[in-house]
């Protein structure tokens, strides 16, 4: 579908125009006093403390601590996801086998691990790495085994008449036909390793977007407390948004 | 096993006495029985038959897709237990690979040296009148060029045999028409003997040396038309629409049989 440049305005006005409402009441409430301001500070103040975290410099180091944890975290765990989720796919065996454990790990709550990791690891940075790796490995994995899996049989037939060696049907068949969905799992999992890394943060760290909120909140900076937030949501819609257009180039072969 | 295989060097393709049942858990459906008839080399045979008839079942036994089967379909002489490079086969969806272009979905799996490989490519995108696509996906392809574009993949593996399964049945009528016409160019171009099932009695008739019409369920051989004219056809010829009708009545009797 074509989408006109004012069909364009319209869909940008219509996602923002329900924020901006919320901005406003909440703004007005702020101003005219009703709100607790230590509990809920207006968006002015917000913007305020955010403007300060950027003067000191304190938000560009936690920003560029945690992104360094998630881009380590994220390289072991797709590694993992990858390694094992290809295997899985293509050796049913081994699916078998590695299956109730990966439902097991995936069952039990990733802020559950944290305190075992946190013992086993310390509060440095291989647990947080683990912790990480841990949130992206399993969307990384499970996209990895369907992908792999559900390869249309027509494909396959197609392999078969063609007499395709083992190799040539893996690699021009089947990878480039799982690749979209296992694209699809790090575009999951990239977001899932923001979750992590904060929640490593909070719960065990010293440094980091996650222990800038502990810190805050510690000292009742809700404005500042509210403005991390802020920065965490957007650095991940940020990263989805250079992943979805790795995929649109990637995948120019789907687009019609 | 067939006690002696006649030695006729023009028969390129034996059904021999070929039956196929499909084992569900609660019962046995048997889908072809005891279907007989020999493919001579060069022919073009087409296969037509009520839908739901097995013809595709047939179809895929001769491609090797099915190997379980009863009597023997014998491809030169050697029974036919798995696909093979002998056998092109056309599927009803073009079966491009999206993701590679034009040029590497046909050459896809060949062993050929590069340079060798390219030359093959362009020269067989030629034949089917598809040069200057091959950088294309086959996204940016109409239905008709897709198909044309799958049977010149099938046909640069120089196949003895190409097998149609209901190759133009996706096509809008126009496109079909024309499809046909270049379908009679490329098997009066190559010598490929040609195998194609279809429901498209006057499409039959057109393209081929002779009809075998099918009964249904289970599926054996009704009747063989032999369509002795010259080609190119003439669609509105006398002779062409007597062969037309001839085919229909015996089509609509195999339709008859069929209850279900």
């Amino acid at each position: 579908m074509e989408l006109t440049a004012k069909d364009r305005l319209l869909r940008v006005g219509n996602a923002v125009i329900f924020p901006l409402i919320i901005l406003l009441i909440w703004q007005i409430l702020g101003s005219l006093g009703v709100l607790y301001e230590t509990i809920l500070p207006s968006p002015v103040k917000v913007v305020r403390a955010f403007i300060s975290i950027v003067k000191d410099g304190s938000l560009a180091i936690d920003v560029w601590v945690s992104l360094q944890r998630v881009l380590i975290g994220s390289f072991f765990g797709i590694l993992a996801g990858l390694a094992l989720g290809f295997i899985s796919g293509l050796v049913p065996f081994i699916e078998r086998l590695l299956q109730p454990i990966v439902d097991v790990i995936r069952q039990i709550s990733l802020y559950a691990w944290i305190p075992l990791i946190v013992l086993w690891f310390g509060i440095g940075e291989t647990s947080k790495d683990i912790i990480i790796a841990r949130g992206v490995f399993i969307p990384v994995y499970i996209n990895c085994v369907s992908g792999i899996k559900n390869i249309q049989k027509e494909y396959v037939e197609l392999g078969k008449v063609l007499e395709l060696s083992k190799g040539t049907f893996l690699r021009k068949i089947v990878f480039p036909s799982a690749a979209p969905v296992i694209f699809t799992g790090l575009r999951l999992a990239v977001g899932d390793a923001w979750t992590a890394v904060v929640a490593a943060e909070v719960l065990g760290g010293l440094t980091g977007l996650g222990y800038a909120l502990l810190n805050a909140k510690e000292f009742l900076k809700s404005d500042k407390l509210i403005a991390v937030m802020f920065v965490i949501a957007i650095l991940a819609a940020l990263s989805d948004l250079i992943l979805k257009q790795i995929e649109k180039r990637a995948f120019k072969w789907k687009e019609n | 096993m067939a006690e002696t295989v006649a030695l006729d060097n023009s028969v390129i393709l034996d059904i021999n006495n070929v039956s196929k049942s499909f084992k569900t858990k609660f019962k046995t459906v048997k889908a072809i029985d005891n279907a007989d008839f020999k493919v001579n080399r060069g022919e073009f045979i087409s296969v037509i038959g009520p839908s739901g008839c097995g013809k595709t079942t047939l179809l895929r036994l001769i491609a090797g897709l099915e190997t379980d089967y009863e009597g023997d379909i014998l491809l030169n002489g050697k029974r036919v237990d798995g696909p093979g490079l002998d056998r092109g086969v056309i599927f009803q969806d073009h079966r491009l690979l999206p993701w590679l272009t034009i040029e590497e979905n046909l050459a896809l799996g060949l062993t050929e040296d590069k340079t060798q490989i390219k030359s093959l490519v362009k020269k067989y995108l030629q034949k089917v009148d598809l040069d200057g696509f091959g950088n294309s996906y086959p996204r940016q392809l109409s239905g008709g060029m897709s198909q044309r574009a799958s049977i010149a993949r099938a046909l640069i593996r120089q196949p003895d045999i190409l097998l149609l399964d209901e190759p133009l049945g996706a096509l809008d009528a126009l496109t079909r028409y024309s499809m046909q016409e270049e379908l009679e160019k490329i098997w009066l171009n190559n010598n490929t003997t040609m195998i194609m099932i279809t429901h498209d009695i006057e499409e039959a008739v057109y393209l081929s040396d002779r009809i075998v019409v099918l009964d249904a369920r289970p599926c054996k051989v009704r009747e063989i038309f032999t369509i002795p004219l010259e080609h190119p056809r003439n669609r509105n010829s006398k002779a062409f629409e007597e062969y037309r009708t001839c085919v229909v009545s015996s089509f609509r009797s195999a339709v008859a049989n069929y209850s279900i």
